[in-house]
């Protein structure tokens, strides 16, 4: 116990997104510092409050180990003459402080030179941190930091107090001019009095005064006091994502109350009295099975009374209050009449106003729509004509914490005017998915809009000017093609996507800009690339499909899922490959026009253009059915005959018209492999 | 036009009001060391705006200034239907210039004060970095939570009109309105004593209707366009002129001006943002010229 260190950082409340991240950043901190200068320990424990960060080093050593540095001198060959020490060497080992006897020679480089080992003085553990913490103690990252005080040191918040103690002696140190000591505080509400701690007393202590300072217990008990405090109303806490951590990081001792509210506010849409809850109070709904409960959990710092309860009650029904009044106010306008308001809200720099990207919307959901089978087509032209119009209402352009629920506020306004639920979900879908964990659309319609929003979304942001580069990329132009992509593959939907955007750029009066569409097309063909590497393809044949399929991200999918299983069999895939590669070398860009059967004369060429025409129906057939591995085992068929023709017949012959037969032959051969992919972006490994 | 308004009638065992809550609270401060300062006379956002902040945290002169001030905020109106929402609010402003040590225990003693029992209560500083775009000023700190309700801004300002401060100050701005409703125990700010003869309702309610009704319907959108652009000109060229408070003066009136065609719905996204640009120009400049006049 007498060997184990206590640092606590007391602060003013530190953000809670900051603290987990900032512990582990002084603990690497201090594991550097502790490495470099040779001293031992056990480990490090972390522990942090709102209020604290603290660290308590298990058993570290006294003393640093030792620590030689080695001091280069001159060469061997001056440093002795006759096997005596020169003048040079002497003077080299006098102003060292060592002996003569003590050099070493050693190869340094290519050279060898004398060398001095001098052992430095083994400094104490003490001394170590007493010099060293202060700069550990400034490198602790937070994403935001402030100055607040007149040696303008920077952290997250204000430092206030600060504990350094060795076993039961304070080190002295000083941050922020603030003086290190053994006393810390407690809870701010409740036992807001000096505490004398050391390492081994620090939790117990310091729960008594009502701050448990290790976030995993905390958190434990914040969940199993809420779901105490709850299962007396019989129901179950609403936990969203992060929000438990979050809560229990707001907090240095956990308390609960459960309040209700009026029962008038469930009549507004779940999603909207959840936010109320959840967004800026950081309350917990409430639900029994399914259904909302008109209830709440709120997470405190001092202990639950009548008048507590009451002061968060009041706060959740002014915001809920406020909920109401958008949503009366928003509903005197229906939905269909706020169409046209959307022409007064821009969309981003340059690229005109809502309305006329709705207008884009509807054309290019049509135009997708018409490519695919089994879809209510009025019903993806009506969703995407009211698919922005919650832009224009007061729930998402004012109430601050409804903002991030677009697309649903549409949904619910529509459901609320009896729209059908299939308008309604395409709404409420569009925007899906909207990260890589979100859910797909439910419905093809849905998924139909959600794929001309992206495209429209990536179209305009490239006229823009702002493509992403970099980490930058404001308009979340990637997150929005991966997303596309996502919707292609798992709705199984396969449409030129080259002609998609060229009619988009059309509507935005930019058709005849090949820049741009070059730009676009080498932006999707990386996103792509990296989905399909993401779905385990291998990067040379992402590179194959996406150079011949690029445009139709389905096929490409299937054509490289295909290439990956007939890989399988290395050796027969390379056969394959090295045959498709033969015909391509021998090959020139300009296409030598059709094969002429007459002057097909030997033997192995007859057969070569037999087998191909042969296989060529199957090959066809198999495509159509997106049968691509069979399709693909059809070309080893002609392999052996392309391996024939080059063994065995001169295709680049003096005859012209014979030898520019044999390249048609040949380009024949060729474009039935590229009907699955460019075989020569294959790696042989 | 809207029927007569309706006045609640108070509790009679209630001796907390809106007033006695300011009075102790300017007590308070004043028995710290503070200078009693004045509200501003053009209509400002918040007390951050008066000069006593706004060029009072620029140098490193000393500072402790605490003052009331009446802070409008249009699009906040609700036609005084809403009970916690209005476009005019009252805002107890603090600056303690360098800020000191002890300066969150004090923020609580004042709460002490004006009689709140703080061991009884939830007292949270739930991180919120304030921002002020269009005076450009920043700083980290938080709102501070009564029982999950938000009643005082406090933060160590780090910039202001685009200059770094040195020594750094901290600013406290409590919610008048919203403590006195807690402290009073009402329902509401309609209901909320001012003295012991008036409401909030009595001295405001009419008021805060008729201003709701100016500033999302009747604000005569061409005539503030054309004034904010007049301010705009005005605080340049006073500002050159080293009539440095004029000058300022009128980089408040075009953010008021800003703040009704706000209201009004007159503003485009990328207009908005113009606009909020070319006011913070206008503070910048105006900080600039005092550091060159004064520091």
């Amino acid at each position: 116990m007498d060997r184990d260190v206590l640092i606590e950082i007391g602060t003013e409340e530190i953000p809670a997104g900051y603290l987990e991240n900032a512990i582990c950043s002084f603990k690497k901190g201090l594991e550097t510092l502790f490495l470099s200068n040779k001293i031992s320990y056990s480990k490090i424990e972390k522990y942090y409050t709102p209020r604290r960060l603290a660290v308590i080093i298990k058993n570290i050593a006294l003393k640093q180990g030792k620590v030689v540095t080695k001091i280069k001198g001159p060469p061997a060959a001056l440093a002795y003459k006759d096997g005596k020490p020169t003048k040079m060497l002497k003077g080299f080992a006098s102003s060292k402080g060592v002996s003569v006897d003590s050099l070493k020679i050693e190869t340094i480089g290519k050279k060898e030179c004398v060398v001095a080992e001098i052992e430095e003085d083994i400094r104490s553990t003490e001394d170590i941190i007493c010099e060293n913490l202060v700069s550990v103690i400034k490198a602790i990252e937070f994403p935001k930091k402030m100055r607040w005080e007149k040696t303008n040191f920077s952290f997250a918040r204000p430092i206030r107090w600060f504990v350094v103690i060795l076993g039961c002696k304070v080190l002295s140190v000083s941050v922020a001019g603030v003086k290190s000591s053994d006393t810390t505080f407690g809870n701010r509400l409740i036992s807001n009095n000096k505490i004398k701690i050391n390492p081994s007393n620090y939790k117990k202590k310091l729960k008594d005064s009502h701050v448990i300072v290790d976030p995993g217990e905390r958190k434990k008990l914040l969940r199993s006091l809420i779901e105490k405090e709850v299962s007396k109303i019989k129901a179950k806490p609403i936990f969203s994502p992060g929000l438990l951590d979050e809560v229990s990081n707001l907090i240095e001792y956990p308390f609960v109350i459960l309040g209700s509210f009026d029962k008038k506010f469930l009549t507004l849409p779940d999603e909207v009295v959840i936010s109320a809850m959840e967004t800026h109070q950081r309350y917990f709904p409430v639900r029994e099975d399914s259904k909302l409960m008109p209830n709440f959990i709120s997470a405190i710092n001092n202990k639950p009374n009548k008048e507590i309860i009451k002061g968060n009650e009041k706060v959740l029904t002014a915001r809920l209050e406020d909920a109401k009044f958008y949503w009366e106010v928003d509903r005197k306008v229906p939905i269909k009449e706020r169409i046209s308001r959307l022409s007064g809200i821009k969309w981003h720099k340059n690229l005109g106003n809502l309305l006329e990207r709705t207008e884009r919307l509807e054309k290019l959901s049509k135009w997708i729509g018409e490519r695919v089978d089994k879809i209510d087509l009025k019903v993806v032209k009506e969703g995407a004509r009211l698919s922005k119009v919650d832009l224009t209402t007061l729930m998402i352009r004012d109430g601050k914490e409804f903002t991030n629920l677009e697309g649903y506020i549409g949904s619910e306004y529509g459901r609320a005017e009896g729209l059908p639920e299939e308008i309604c979900r395409v709404i409420e879908d569009h925007y899906k998915p909207r990260n890589i964990e979100d859910e797909l659309p439910r419905s093809k319609e849905a998924a139909v809009v959600s794929l001309a929003d992206r495209i429209d979304l990536i179209v305009g942001s490239f006229l823009a000017g702002e493509k992403p580069t970099g980490s930058r990329d404001p308009f979340g132009l990637r997150q929005a093609m991966t997303g596309f992509i996502k919707i292609l593959l798992e709705f199984e939907l396969a449409f030129p996507l080259d002609e998609l955007i060229k009619k988009d750029l059309e509507l935005f009066s930019a058709g005849k800009n090949k820049e741009i569409f070059e730009e676009i097309k080498r932006f999707i063909i990386e996103r792509v690339g990296g989905s399909l590497q993401s779905k385990g393809i291998r990067y040379d044949i992402a590179n194959a499909v996406l150079s011949e399929k690029w445009s139709n991200i389905f096929d490409a999918y299937l054509v490289a899922k295909s290439m990956m299983e007939v890989r399988k069999d290395e050796a027969e895939f390379e056969k394959l490959v090295i045959g498709q590669k033969r015909v391509s070398n021998i090959l020139e860009a300009k296409n030598p026009g059709e094969v002429k059967k007459a002057l097909l004369k030997e033997k192995e060429e007859k057969e070569l253009f037999e087998k191909a025409k042969e296989i060529e129906p199957a090959l066809k057939k198999f495509i159509d059915k997106r049968d691509y591995t069979k399709g693909i085992n059809q070309l080893k068929k002609i392999r052996p005959y392309i391996d024939n023709l080059f063994d065995n017949v001169l295709v680049m012959t003096d005859d012209a018209n014979l030898r520019n037969n044999r390249l048609a032959l040949l380009y024949y051969v060729r474009s039935l492999f590229h009907l699955f992919c460019d075989f020569e972006e294959i790696i042989i490994d | 036009m809207r029927k007569k308004i309706y006045i609640v009638q108070r509790k009679k065992e209630i001796n907390i009001d809106f007033q006695t809550v300011y009075l102790k609270l300017e007590e308070f401060w004043a028995k710290k060391g503070c200078t009693i300062g004045l509200p501003y006379t053009s209509e400002v956002g918040a007390g951050t705006f008066n000069p006593l902040t706004f060029f009072g945290s620029l140098g490193r002169e000393p500072l402790n200034v605490a003052y009331i001030e009446t802070s409008r905020r249009p699009k906040d109106g609700r036609y005084a239907e809403n009970p916690n929402r209005m476009q005019q609010f009252q805002q107890y402003q603090v600056i303690l210039k360098p800020a000191p040590y002890d300066v969150q225990d004090l923020y609580l003693k004042s709460l002490e004060y004006i009689s709140l029992d703080i061991g009884k209560h939830d007292i949270r500083f739930v991180e919120d970095d304030w921002e002020s775009p269009t005076l450009g000023a920043w700083g980290l700190g938080w709102e501070v939570w009564l029982d999950g309700q938000e009643i005082t801004q406090f933060t160590y300002f780090q910039q202001v009109g685009g200059i770094n401060l040195d020594p750094i100050c901290a600013e406290l701005t409590y919610g008048l309105e919203r403590i006195a409703i807690l402290l009073s125990g009402s329902n509401s700010v309609f209901d909320l004593p001012w003295s012991e003869s008036k409401t909030w309702a009595d001295l405001n309610k009419e008021q805060e209707y008729q201003f709701c009704v100016y500033n999302f319907d009747e604000a005569d959108v061409n005539a503030l366009f054309n004034y904010f652009n007049e301010c705009k000109s005005e605080a340049v060229r006073l500002i050159n002129k080293n009539l440095l408070y004029p000058g300022y003066d009128f980089v408040i009136k075009a953010s008021h001006t800003f703040n009704l065609l706000d209201a009004r719905g007159a503003l485009s996204v990328e207009q908005r943002n113009n606009h909020i640009l070319e006011i913070r120009k206008l503070a910048n400049m105006a900080a600039k010229k005092w550091i060159e006049m004064y520091s």
